[in-house]
């Protein structure tokens, strides 16, 4: 068995990767993290115009026609560099439009996605309610009513997929972000961006599918939340072994005490977890295969295994963990958010439960 | 130690008094709390109600209970002050900017400080009106501490302290710092340093803020720039200063572990409260974490208790610190982690402005601060092995070899 990336997704990891590397250093993160944005707009034109954007949109709407394989190493590249862009969002939204939607969807919002005129996220959670197939939000006549939370990039984006109830099935709408009938209120997080909560009041709104394309969404939310986990965890890593080998105390580097050593081995092989996890469950959400318990699995390492490393990598950077003047804390912060969006480890493991115990 | 364990059991002769004054007190000057407030808080305005309301305790006769009247404490005993902690756990004492003045600095002028110095500083330490801080940690010693390198210079009647010192807690608005410097670089490490008293208004220390990754600034860089210090500040004897530090880093763990303030108060009512409010105290899973926490947090009272009483009963402390310092340092991330589990999305955004959510989100991230401050969970574990299991120590290949000769970073 070959377990190496295909030749296209090597290439497009390292372009992301190269783009990354350039652009982005701790000034350019200070500044886009102090303006109320939280959009490096300079990077976003760079992922456009080297067609990174369209990687994963079908041919026919300006894409590369490349999978979720691919999907997953442009969000790990973004995770290693913990680079403030909706990437995911806009990502995530546009692949679920481009397989769901209606020809006239297509075309009115991927080629503008590609061509970098048009930001789009996603509005899924709801308060006290965290059954992701039972929104309360509640789609009649063309229209939504409802409240979403921890929506990213909503003060920025165009539209947003929003999940919602039609009758009893549960459907993805999409919804014009500047209509007035929309209420939004940004809130602070733990990241430091800001996350929107939306409160839609007969919001006008289109179908773009039923049951099987929330589920989906649902799927792919969970892989992509995966994806940056990896490359977060997978630099925040290596930041800790580097720091840990220079770092001398007791006349000899951090790295030589064996309760450094091996905490950090543990790490080693909780990073290889997320990584195989994830991209075997992006594997099979891609080749259409049945991919939900993988993709739980791969949640539950992404939350609880990396809270562990996130409370390693910072414990073994002592006081510099907790420093601001230090990068390393953004790796937490991203852990902490990927961690709790939709679902920690207890909530993942109970939907793999229910899952084992109905089949 | 006998005659101690006595003491300590019998019962306070004004105890129905006793507790009336501080009741009354109580009730005259805070809030009743279900939850303590985080301590080490950089808000100016608190230092101001902080200092206000340690003069009011000071007069009521209610700081410090067991120091002697003599040094401005209220002459009561250990059991006295036992009592009232435990009184006051009740209440919200805005006091924290105080933590390390009570826990760390006052207890060591009562020990090692001389007649003038008990006599120049612990009433204004006790009354709030100076606050003190201490300063171990340099950007090069850290776990290794004792390998530190800011030098304190004879030159005539003075000390010369020259160096930096890093993640002081509280510099910010400190009057007064302990400070630990080399008096004697050709000794080994531990055996070549000094504890000073040093003034913080004097214009050579230079005092920057850190940013923290919970967004607060609790912690400082501090500089020491040429800053000269009279011999009488000397605190203890020339070159004991790794012995003082070892005790008060001792303090510091009890303090953390075993404290009986606002570090060690009991957290799962508070979660569980939660619970309740988000319908989440009916989820098995939820219920097995709180049950789990509440019987550790019981685990961790039984624990500062018998510290308590072994300090109360007159014994310097021993490497129990230790244990209550790394028991308190899993507790904290056994309630942060239980915490975001129970408070979910509303762990990752709240509205701007709303502290009662906020609070959850930057107790996790702060949390992870116990783990590092006042000695690793490594260097307890160490101390725990060396000293409670008298496991062999680690080879050094330094040792006692002169700190002047030994590689540091």
């Amino acid at each position: 068995m070959n377990f190496d990336l295909d030749e296209e997704h090597n290439e497009i990891a390292e372009l992301a990767t190269r783009i990354l590397d350039d652009h982005l250093d701790i000034e350019v993160l200070k500044r886009i993290e102090d303006s109320q944005e939280w959009f490096d707009g300079g990077l976003w034109e760079k992922f456009v115009s080297s067609g990174l954007i369209g990687a994963t949109l079908k041919e026919d709407v300006g894409g590369a026609g490349l999978d979720i394989i691919a999907l997953v190493c442009l969000l790990r590249s973004q995770g290693q560099y913990v680079a403030p862009i909706p990437l995911l969002p806009t990502l995530v939204s546009a692949m679920t439009v481009d397989k769901f939607g209606t020809e006239g969807q297509r075309s009115s919002l991927l080629p503008e996605v590609v061509s970098g005129s048009k930001l789009l996220t996603f509005a899924v959670q709801e308060l006290l309610n965290d059954q992701f197939m039972e929104p309360d939000t509640s789609y009649e006549n063309g229209a939504i009513n409802g409240q979403k939370i921890v929506v990213e990039y909503a003060g920025l984006a165009d539209s947003a997929l929003v999940t919602a109830i039609d009758d009893d099935e549960p459907v993805i709408c999409i919804v014009n972000l500047k209509d007035p009938s929309i209420t939004m209120q940004s809130s602070d997080s733990t990241r430091g961006e800001p996350l929107w909560e939306l409160s839609f009041n007969e919001t006008p709104a289109e179908k773009l599918g039923g049951e099987e394309s929330v589920a989906w969404l649902f799927q792919i939310l969970l892989v992509s939340l995966c994806a940056v986990q990896l490359g977060v965890t997978e630099t925040a890593l290596k930041m800790t072994a580097s720091y840990t080998s220079e770092r001398e105390q007791f006349g000899r580097p951090l790295a030589t005490f064996q309760a450094v050593t091996q905490r950090l081995a543990d790490q080693f092989i909780n990073v290889g977890g997320i990584r195989l996890t994830t991209f075997s469950a992006a594997w099979r959400l891609g080749a259409n295969l049945d991919a939900l318990e993988d993709i739980l699995i791969a949640k539950w390492w992404a939350s609880e295994r990396a809270t562990e490393i996130a409370h390693a990598t910072q414990h073994c950077h002592g006081g510099m963990g907790v420093s601001k003047d230090y990068p390393l804390y953004r790796y937490t912060l991203w852990n902490k958010h990927i961690t709790t969006s939709l679902g920690a480890g207890t909530q993942t493991l109970r939907s793999l439960g229910c899952l084992l115990a109905s089949s | 130690m006998q005659e101690n364990d006595q003491i300590l059991d019998s019962p306070i002769q004004d105890e129905e008094s006793f507790r009336t004054a501080v009741l009354d007190f109580l009730e005259g000057n805070c809030e009743r709390v279900k939850e303590s407030e985080s301590s080490l808080e950089d808000d100016p305005e608190r230092v101001k109600e902080c200092r206000k309301f340690q003069k009011e305790l000071h007069e009521a006769g209610l700081a410090a209970l067991s120091y002697s009247k003599e040094y401005g404490g209220a002459g009561l005993t250990k059991k006295h002050q036992e009592l009232f902690d435990e009184i006051a756990r009740e209440w919200r004492l805005p006091n924290s900017p105080l933590y390390i003045s009570h826990g760390m600095c006052l207890p060591m002028l009562d020990q090692y400080g001389t007649d003038e110095q008990k006599k120049t500083f612990m009433k204004e330490c006790i009354s709030g009106e100076k606050i003190w801080c201490q300063l171990f940690s340099e950007p090069g010693a850290g776990s290794d501490v004792a390998s530190l390198s800011t030098r304190a210079n004879k030159d005539g009647d003075e000390w010369v302290i020259s160096g930096q010192k890093v993640w002081t807690s509280g510099a910010h608005y400190a009057d007064l710092g302990l400070v630990v410097a080399r008096t004697d670089p050709s000794l080994p490490k531990h055996k070549g340093l000094s504890m000073f008293i040093v003034d913080f208004n004097d214009p050579t220390v230079e005092v920057k803020p850190l940013k923290q990754i919970s967004g607060g600034s609790g912690f400082n860089e501090v500089f020491f720039n040429e800053t000269r210090v009279p011999s009488n500040r000397l605190l203890g004897d020339l070159n004991q200063g790794w012995n003082l530090a070892v005790s008060m880093l001792m303090f510091e763990r009890v303090s953390i572990g075993a404290g009986g303030g606002s570090l060690t108060a009991d957290r799962s009512p508070t979660l569980i409260e939660l619970a309740k409010t988000l319908n989440k105290n009916t989820d098995p899973h939820i219920r097995q974490i709180l049950s789990d926490l509440w019987i550790r947090e019981k685990i961790r009272r039984f624990i500062g208790q018998r510290v308590r009483d072994s300090v109360a009963a007159g014994r310097v402390p021993g490497p129990e610190g230790s244990i209550a310092k790394l028991n308190g340092s899993l507790l904290a991330r056994l309630f942060r982690d239980a915490s975001m589990e129970i408070i979910g999305t509303s762990g990752q955004a709240w509205e701007i402005g709303d502290e009662e959510a906020e609070k959850w989100a930057v107790g996790c991230l702060a949390a992870s601060g116990v783990s590092i401050a006042g000695g690793t969970d490594e260097v307890q574990r160490n101390i725990i092995g060396e000293r409670v299991l008298a496991l062999p120590k680690e080879p050094d290949p330094y040792k006692g070899a002169s700190w002047d000769s030994v590689p540091r970073n």
